[in-house]
């Protein structure tokens, strides 16, 4: 029997999620820095110096500054207040697919430090919980949809470093991801098409 | 520092028929849209007051309003030591004394929330890789905020470092960056004489995220311990890239950003150098470390700051010396301010008050002698100070008062003691 289950990633035209660039593709350069990534205890618990060491050496990150990043791309200021909009749309989202909304929604880190984020954690948002959606086949459950930042884009690996650009970092994503309630690739298109 | 100041506390009475359950417990939490289960966090200091935060087992965090709390497990507490020491042959002793601030926090790694570092043991917790540096003897001394700070901890400050520098070779200390520059200016004046380098050291991103600087500036700030530099120096980012840290003169330093790794510069000055990996590079002119240490450690507080502004009241500069020994105003441009404070200040100067003229332009240096109201102000004893900081002639007016007699003080107060003042200010800036 085939099991199926999807994570659904969509990108929101509003603003970026923690501050006011626009949330677009950018072919123009600039300015460079270059930063290293460090696991921090939440990632390793008793830090082990050995483990440590590796880490660092894969751990160096040039950022390409675009002309929709600030501060808050570069990690140089704090996060501002979520986007009002794109928090709405995730709502709206949340109620058409019969999810539980929680009582208070906490942006967290998800720690990341393959560079892609400058902070190195991912912030993201837990919206709604045990949501579904009826189709011909019958229904598939929705164990959480979230609000996070996109991740920089991925530009090159090269000797010393990964080269990231800071353009696409931050953009808001609603995250929804399904049960494995999925029998057949037809509800699966299903599923895709109507979320 | 957000994070910082919040106070874990729920005020909500947590109904948990079982046992008490703390922030770090495994709970099992009934709402009225179903079970919850996850660690119990620390409260956040902007949630509702009704409101518990659990960390799911997916690793989000979500507010709920909790009918019932169970507890499934108790956290594991850490043992806390109160001194750190290490010791390894043919490496230097650095003493690192601990005051406070986004530096000295660390992460809790159950609840991921930043607390302040309360022992040794928190603060080389965020880099190991010191004690590969220097012996390192780390102790907290206060715990504040660096909007705390004030002069009677920079006393205590500058007398613990004394007797540290008895059997170390050089001492850290981890500072808020707010006021740094204060505590540097301060210490500065107050060593007349240093047997090792004063490191001051900061972190604008705080030590539970990757991305901190907390981190390369401690283990670069614990490099330039180990130098001869005899004097008082900051220790922080060059650029926003984790390439390199510059050294400035505690005198001369100024924090110019309120959230970039490089918000520290040196004004109206060069930095002293700066630490590129393991190599520590002095530009030029440093003074070396002496024999042996001499300390000035009194301060006299009665000193204002005062920054003039278009429509500043008479009855306000009035209030504002009203009871003090000296002021340092902070004039416009090359030293001004309106021509209505002058019979104030000039009265306030009769009395055997000392009053110091720097400019809110920060950079560039004071001139009382090109317009009429800066001669004016010259002429009732207004002293010009250069290129002298304005927080820093006030720290300095303080020690001053607090260390010699009137006719020694407007002597010393423009003359440069500590680095404070040049002859001269570059092209490039």
């Amino acid at each position: 029997m085939v099991k199926c289950g999807l994570e659904i990633h969509q990108q929101l035209a509003t603003k970026k999620l923690f501050c006011e660039c626009n949330s677009e593709l950018s072919e123009e350069i600039l300015y460079k820095f270059e930063r290293v990534l460090r696991p921090t205890q939440s990632e390793l618990g008793e830090i082990d110096r050995a483990a440590l060491e590796e880490s660092l050496k894969k751990r160096r990150f040039i950022y390409e500054v675009t002309p929709n990043s600030c501060l808050v791309e570069a990690d140089e200021e704090p996060p501002h207040e979520l986007n009002r909009e794109a928090l709405e749309i995730a709502l709206k989202i949340a109620l058409m697919l019969h999810a539980k909304i929680v009582d208070e929604i906490h942006v967290m880190r998800k720690i990341v430090i393959d560079g892609s984020n400058t902070s190195g954690f991912q912030r993201t948002a837990l919206i709604a919980v045990d949501g579904y959606i009826d189709t011909f086949f019958g229904r598939v459950r929705i164990p959480t949809i979230c609000l996070e930042e996109e991740a920089a884009r991925k530009i090159e690996e090269k000797d010393g470093g990964v080269v990231y650009r800071l353009d696409r970092l931050g953009i808001p994503l609603v995250e929804i991801s399904t049960s494995p309630d999925m029998k057949n690739g037809e509800q699966v298109k299903e599923v895709a098409e109507r979320i | 520092m957000d994070t910082l100041r919040s106070k874990h506390i729920y005020k909500v009475k947590i109904l948990s028929p079982n046992m008490e359950v703390e922030p770090g417990d495994l709970v099992e939490v009934k709402t009225k849209k179903g079970t919850f289960r996850g660690i119990l966090m620390p409260k956040h200091e902007f949630s509702d007051e009704n409101i518990i935060v659990l960390k799911l087992d997916n690793g989000y965090n979500i507010g709920l309003i909790p009918e019932e709390i169970k507890c499934i497990k108790k956290g594991i507490r850490r043992k806390k030591k109160s001194l750190y020491k290490f010791e390894k042959k043919d490496l230097p002793q650095i003493s690192i004394i601990s005051t406070g601030g986004t530096i000295a926090s660390y992460i809790d790694y159950k609840t991921g929330a930043v607390h302040p570092a309360l022992t040794a043991e928190d603060l080389i917790f965020s880099a190991p890789e010191i004690e590969e540096e220097a012996n390192i003897k780390a102790f907290v001394l206060f715990n504040i905020l660096s909007e705390d700070m004030n002069p009677l901890y920079w006393i205590q400050l500058a007398r613990k470092i004394k007797d540290e520098l008895k059997e170390s070779h050089g001492v850290v200390i981890p500072h808020g960056t707010d006021t740094m520059s204060y505590t540097s200016a301060a210490l500065s004046f107050m060593f007349s004489k240093l047997s090792g380098p004063v490191i001051l050291v900061g972190a604008q991103r705080s030590s539970d995220r990757p991305s901190s600087d907390a981190y390369m500036n401690l283990i670069s700030a614990v490099r330039v311990a180990k130098s001869d530099l005899g004097e008082v120096a900051v220790v922080m980012h060059a650029t926003t890239s984790d390439d390199h840290c510059f050294i400035h003169r505690g005198t001369r330093v100024r924090k110019m950003h309120t959230s970039r790794r490089d918000a520290f510069k040196s004004v109206n000055s060069q930095p002293l150098g700066e630490v590129r990996g393991n190599k520590v590079i002095f530009y030029e002119g440093y003074r070396k470390v002496e024999e042996d240490v001499e300390l000035y450690d009194k301060l006299d507080e009665k000193v204002s700051l005062i920054y003039y502004y278009p429509g500043m009241s008479g009855e306000l500069m009035t209030r504002m010396l009203e009871g003090m020994d000296g002021a340092i105003i902070m004039g416009t441009g090359l030293g001004h301010i309106s021509n209505e404070m002058i019979p104030l200040l000039k009265d306030f100067i009769r009395d055997g008050g000392v009053v110091g003229m720097s400019s809110q332009c920060i950079h560039g240096r004071v001139n009382l002698n090109v317009y009429s109201t800066g001669r004016k102000l010259k002429k009732i004893g207004v002293i010009p100070l250069e290129d002298m900081l304005p927080e820093v002639a006030y720290v300095k007016l303080m020690w001053l008062l607090g260390n010699f007699e009137r006719d020694e003080v407007i002597k010393l107060l423009p003359q440069n003691l500590r680095g404070e003042i040049s002859a001269r200010r570059m092209i490039i800036w």
